[in-house]
């Protein structure tokens, strides 16, 4: 996907191109919500007010880090921003949402394995976990993962190496050996 | 990068993305419909390089027109005369005050390029 002329027609006032942007990274941007919001209404408006953010800061966008990167970090700061001003509720992990399977490609393995991920991403801390998410799923670099939390280089590789450990430590103890057997079975 | 072969990273790319439930596009493009485009505003340095050279030049002048034009100071005694005198008193006797000098446009330069570059980072902020 060309985003620099995608850019340039919208900046030129073409603002319909936006779209094919949204409907590129909808869901990229909405799983960096998603996982540091647990819930799916939230993540949704988080998703919508993050595209709205970055449309109208397009022009500031000076192309030195990769767009998904810039659109990234606006998403993560929106969320955070977000999940503070809701924290007052105090929402314990039990209740926590199941998010439905939804996407066309969805299969059933697919869906047993992602509800498995998500359960067990509920257990860590959600800015660790959208680090993760960056890593594992995104495979953006840490220096990409530094540019959009703004948290140092050190402090980013801890984290990964700390919420490695506890999710796996999660999945082991939640799931055992049918964690494995999933794994196994879509490789 | 991660290791393609990490049971955790295999199991992320297995799980993918989770998608929303339905489609935002049209909320999104509904949105921005009416949402105006923000033109990062050039900035300009409250005092560009011409007024900063002049604003060094001047106090070059005035001090060594200080320091050594006391004598004629002296002489006319007016307000500016005395205010001359009194710098003039305050700086070492000994011929030190080329230092003062050196000190002072030194200050008043890393003062320009300090300016300059909060400038630049608002500008590319």
């Amino acid at each position: 996907m060309d985003h620099s002329s995608i850019i340039q027609r919208i900046l030129a006032g073409d603002s319909r191109a936006y779209a094919e942007l949204v409907r590129h990274y909808q869901r990229m941007v909405y799983t960096v919500c998603y996982r540091i919001l647990r819930n799916t209404e939230e993540a949704e408006e988080a998703t919508q007010d993050s595209f709205v953010k970055a449309y109208q800061h397009l022009a500031g966008f000076g192309g030195n880090a990769k767009f998904s990167t810039w659109l990234y970090s606006i998403a993560y700061r929106t969320a955070i921003s977000q999940g503070r001003k809701r924290r007052t509720e105090d929402t314990s992990l039990d209740e926590l949402p199941h998010h439905p399977a939804s996407a066309p490609d969805t299969t059933g393995h697919r869906n047993e394995l992602r509800q498995l991920l998500d359960h067990a991403l509920a257990r860590l801390d959600p800015e660790d976990a959208s680090i993760l998410s960056f890593y594992h799923l995104e495979e953006l670099s840490v220096e990409e993962i530094v540019t959009i939390t703004g948290l140092g280089a050190s402090n980013v590789k801890v984290r990964l190496h700390r919420a490695r450990k506890k999710l796996l430590d999660v999945i082991q103890a939640t799931h055992g050996p049918e964690a494995q057997r999933l794994i196994l079975e879509h490789a | 990068m991660p290791d393609p072969k990490d049971e955790l990273h295999h199991l992320f790319q297995a799980a993918g993305h989770t998608g929303p439930d339905r489609d935002l596009t049209d909320h999104i493009m509904a949105r921005v419909a009416v949402t105006p485009l923000l033109r990062p505003t050039p900035v300009k340095p409250i005092l560009g390089r011409g007024a900063w050279i002049g604003i060094i030049i001047m106090t070059v002048v005035v001090l060594v027109w200080g320091l050594l034009g006391s004598g004629h100071a002296e002489a006319t005694g007016g307000p500016v005369s005395e205010a001359l005198r009194t710098i003039s008193a305050t700086l070492p006797a000994t011929g030190n005050w080329a230092l003062w000098l050196a000190g002072l446009s030194a200050s008043l330069l890393v003062l320009a390029a300090v300016d300059r570059a909060l400038a630049r980072r608002h500008r590319s902020a």
